[in-house]
C-alpha cells in the first residue's frame, strides 16, 4: 500500500469522513477555549464541568431520550451550563478551599450520574461511550449541531477577546476599569461548558481535560503571544484529532484514547524541542545586541 | 523624551461606550478620606483615617508591615469596600471612577502570561474603548507614546517575563498613562529592585510625564520617600502623621509607628532613621 493509499483509505468510509470532520472541530474549539483554561488555571474547573454533566445526560436517558442522540445533546448542554454557573459560584462563595469544594461537587454529581444510568439495563456500553467518546458513530445531524455551537463559541471569543485577555491576565486591573469582571468570568465558564458538550462525542467525559489543556500547554512553550498561542494550539488540536483517528483506524485502538495519546505525544515532542528553540532565540538575541 | 505633553481631559472624564462613569471634579481633592475604616475579615485593617490629598501631589505611604498600606491603596482604587467613614476621589466615591490606575505588588502578577509590553499597556485603553471595540490607530499611538515616555521602546515587543523588576514597574506606569489616569496608586513598587532601577523609577515618578498626576506610593524606604515625595503618610492601622516629610518623621511619630523596629538617631539636629527593618509582625500582604 502506498502512502497515498494509506492516507486516502479512511476517506472511503462515510463514518470516517464524519469522524475526521468532528475530530477537527473538537480539536479546534477545545484548543481555543483551552488556551484560556490553561492561562486562568481553570484546568480542575474544566474537568469538574465535564464530569458534572453526567447526571443530566443520565436523566435525559431515563425520560426516554435514549435513542435520540440529539435530545441527549440538549440535555448535556443544559446541564453543562447550569453546572458551569454553579461550579463558578461554589468556587467563590463556599468557605472551603476552592479545589476541595469543586471536588466534592463534581464527584458527587458524577456518582449521581452513574447511579442513574445504572438503573437502566445494559447501561455499560452507553456509559463507556459517554466516558470515553464514540466519535465513529457521529451522524450528519450531530455534525451540524457540533459545528453550529463551535461556531458560536468561536464568535463569542472573537468578540470579547480583549476583555477575556484582560480579566484573565489582570482581573484586579479590570475591576479598576469598572468592567463587569463577574460577567466575563461566567461567560468563559459557560463557553467551557458548551465546548465540553461539543467534544463529548469525540473524547468523552474522562478524556475531556486532555483536549482542553494539552494542545494549549504545548503551544505556550513555543510562542510568546496569546493570539499565536491560540492559533498554534488550534493547529496542534486539529492535528491530534486527525492523526489520532488514523491511528485508531489502522490499529483498532479506541478513537478517544488514540486522539489524546497523539495530543500528549505532540506535547512531549514540543517539550523536548522547546529548550533548543529557546537557546537559538537567545543566541539570535545576543548576536543582535552585539 | 521631550514630547509634547499629552492632552488630558480637563473637565469630566469621558468614556466611549455605554457604561456610566463617575462624576469627576478636577478641582476637588484627588483623595478625601474622613474617618475612613476598612475591615478585613471583621478586623479593621485601617481605622478612622482622615486626610486630604490635592490633585497632582505625590504622597508616600509609609509604615511597618501590616500597617494597612495595601488596604488603603485598594480602598482608594475601589477594590475594597469601606466599612466606616467616607472616601472620595475627585468628589465622588471611588467605585465608578476609571481614572484610577492601581499597580499591584509584583508577586500578584502572573509574569508567565503570554503577553508583550505593548499588549499590557494596550489594556489601559480597554476602559475607554468599551466592549466589542478593537483598538484603533489612535489607541496604538497613545500606547507607543506611553511606552516611549517610560523609556521602554526597545522592550515594546518583549514578553513580560523577560523584563527586569524596574522595567516591570515602568510598564505598569506606561499602562497608567495609556489609561489617561489622573490618580496612580503603586503598591511597593521598589520591593526587590536594585538601587539603580529604583532610582530610575523614582525619577520617572517625579518627572514631567507624571507630574500632572496624583501619585500615591506605598513603600518602605523612608529616605527615598523624604527625597522624592511632597508628602508622607505614616500609617499604622491609624494615621500617625501626614504632611511634609520633615514634619512627619519626628522621633515620636516613628517610635509610635515602628516601635523598636526603627533605629532612630539624631545628628546635628536632624533625625536620621537608620532603617525600617520591616518587621512589625511578619507579612504586609493583606491577601494570602
Amino acid at each position: 500500500m502506498s502512502i497515498l493509499e494509506w492516507i486516502a483509505a479512511p476517506w472511503g468510509y462515510p463514518f470516517m469522513v464524519r469522524a475526521l470532520i468532528a475530530a477537527s472541530v473538537v480539536g479546534l474549539i477545545c484548543s481555543v477555549i483551552g488556551s484560556f483554561v490553561v492561562l486562568r488555571g481553570m484546568a480542575f474547573l474544566g474537568d469538574a464541568i465535564a464530569h458534572s454533566i453526567l447526571p443530566g445526560v443520565a436523566l435525559g436517558y431515563l425520560v426516554g431520550a435514549r435513542d435520540d442522540r440529539r435530545a441527549l445533546f440538549w440535555w448535556a448542554l443544559a446541564t453543562a451550563v447550569v453546572v458551569a454557573v454553579g461550579v463558578g459560584w461554589v468556587s467563590r462563595r463556599v468557605r472551603l478551599r476552592e479545589d476541595a469544594a469543586i471536588g466534592i461537587v463534581f464527584t458527587g454529581m458524577f456518582a449521581l450520574g452513574i447511579a442513574l444510568i445504572s438503573t437502566v439495563r445494559g447501561f455499560a456500553v452507553d456509559l463507556v461511550h459517554l466516558l470515553f467518546g464514540n466519535i465513529l458513530a457521529v451522524s450528519g445531524r450531530d455534525l451540524v449541531l457540533m459545528g453550529a455551537f463551535a461556531g458560536v463559541v468561536l464568535l463569542i471569543v472573537f468578540a470579547f477577546y480583549k476583555e477575556f485577555l484582560l480579566v484573565s491576565f489582570d482581573p484586579v486591573f479590570a475591576r479598576t476599569l469598572r468592567l463587569p469582571t463577574a460577567f466575563y468570568r461566567y461567560t468563559l465558564l459557560i463557553l467551557v461548558a458548551v465546548t465540553v458538550v461539543v467534544a463529548l462525542r469525540a473524547v468523552g467525559i474522562g478524556l475531556m481535560l486532555a483536549m482542553l489543556i494539552t494542545p494549549p500547554s504545548a503551544a505556550s512553550l513555543l510562542v510568546r503571544r496569546l493570539p499565536l498561542m491560540i492559533g498554534l494550539s488550534a493547529v496542534l488540536g486539529i492535528l491530534s484529532g486527525v492523526v489520532g483517528l488514523y491511528l485508531s483506524f489502522y490499529t483498532s485502538v479506541a478513537s478517544g484514547a488514540a486522539i489524546v495519546m497523539v495530543a500528549v505525544g505532540l506535547f512531549l515532542a514540543v517539550l523536548m524541542a522547546a529548550p533548543v528553540r529557546r537557546r537559538m532565540a537567545a543566541r539570535r538575541h545576543r548576536v543582535a545586541v552585539d | 523624551m521631550g514630547k509634547t505633553k499629552r492632552s488630558r481631559p480637563v473637565t469630566v472624564s469621558r468614556v466611549r461606550g455605554t457604561r456610566s462613569s463617575a462624576r469627576h471634579d478636577p478641582e476637588a481633592p484627588a483623595i478625601l478620606a474622613s474617618g475612613l475604616t476598612v475591615s478585613y475579615n471583621g478586623e479593621p485593617a485601617i481605622l478612622d483615617v482622615t486626610f486630604e490629598i490635592p490633585p497632582a501631589h505625590s504622597v508616600a505611604v509609609v509604615g511597618p508591615n501590616g500597617a494597612g498600606k495595601s488596604t488603603l491603596l485598594k480602598a482608594i482604587a475601589g477594590l475594597l469596600p469601606t466599612t466606616g467613614g467616607t472616601l472620595d476621589v475627585h468628589g465622588e466615591g471611588p467605585c465608578r471612577h476609571i481614572c484610577i490606575a492601581y499597580v499591584p505588588q509584583r508577586d500578584e502578577v502572573d509574569w508567565r502570561f503570554p503577553v508583550t509590553v505593548s499588549d499590557v499597556v494596550l489594556m489601559g485603553r480597554s476602559g475607554r474603548l468599551g466592549p466589542l471595540r478593537r483598538p484603533r490607530s489612535a489607541d496604538r499611538e497613545v500606547v507607543a507614546r506611553a511606552i516611549d515616555s517610560v523609556g521602554l521602546s526597545a522592550e515594546a515587543n518583549a514578553r513580560i517575563d523577560t523584563l527586569s523588576g524596574g522595567q516591570q514597574q515602568r510598564m505598569f506606569i506606561a499602562r497608567a498613562l495609556a489609561q489617561e489616569a489622573q490618580l496612580v496608586l503603586l503598591d511597593e513598587p521598589f520591593a526587590g529592585l536594585d538601587i539603580h532601577s529604583k532610582q530610575g523609577v523614582l525619577k520617572l515618578l517625579s518627572g514631567p510625564e507624571l507630574r500632572a498626576l496624583t501619585r500615591v506610593v506605598a513603600m518602605h524606604d523612608l529616605g527615598a520617600a523624604t527625597d522624592h515625595f511632597r508628602s508622607l503618610l505614616l500609617l499604622h492601622r491609624v494615621l500617625i502623621a501626614f504632611g511634609r516629610p520633615e514634619d512627619v518623621l519626628t522621633p515620636d511619630a516613628l517610635q509610635h509607628a515602628y516601635g523598636s523596629c526603627a533605629r532612630i538617631a539624631k545628628a546635628d539636629g536632624e533625625t536620621i532613621v537608620i532603617s525600617d527593618t520591616a518587621c512589625g509582625g511578619g507579612h504586609d500582604r493583606e491577601h494570602p
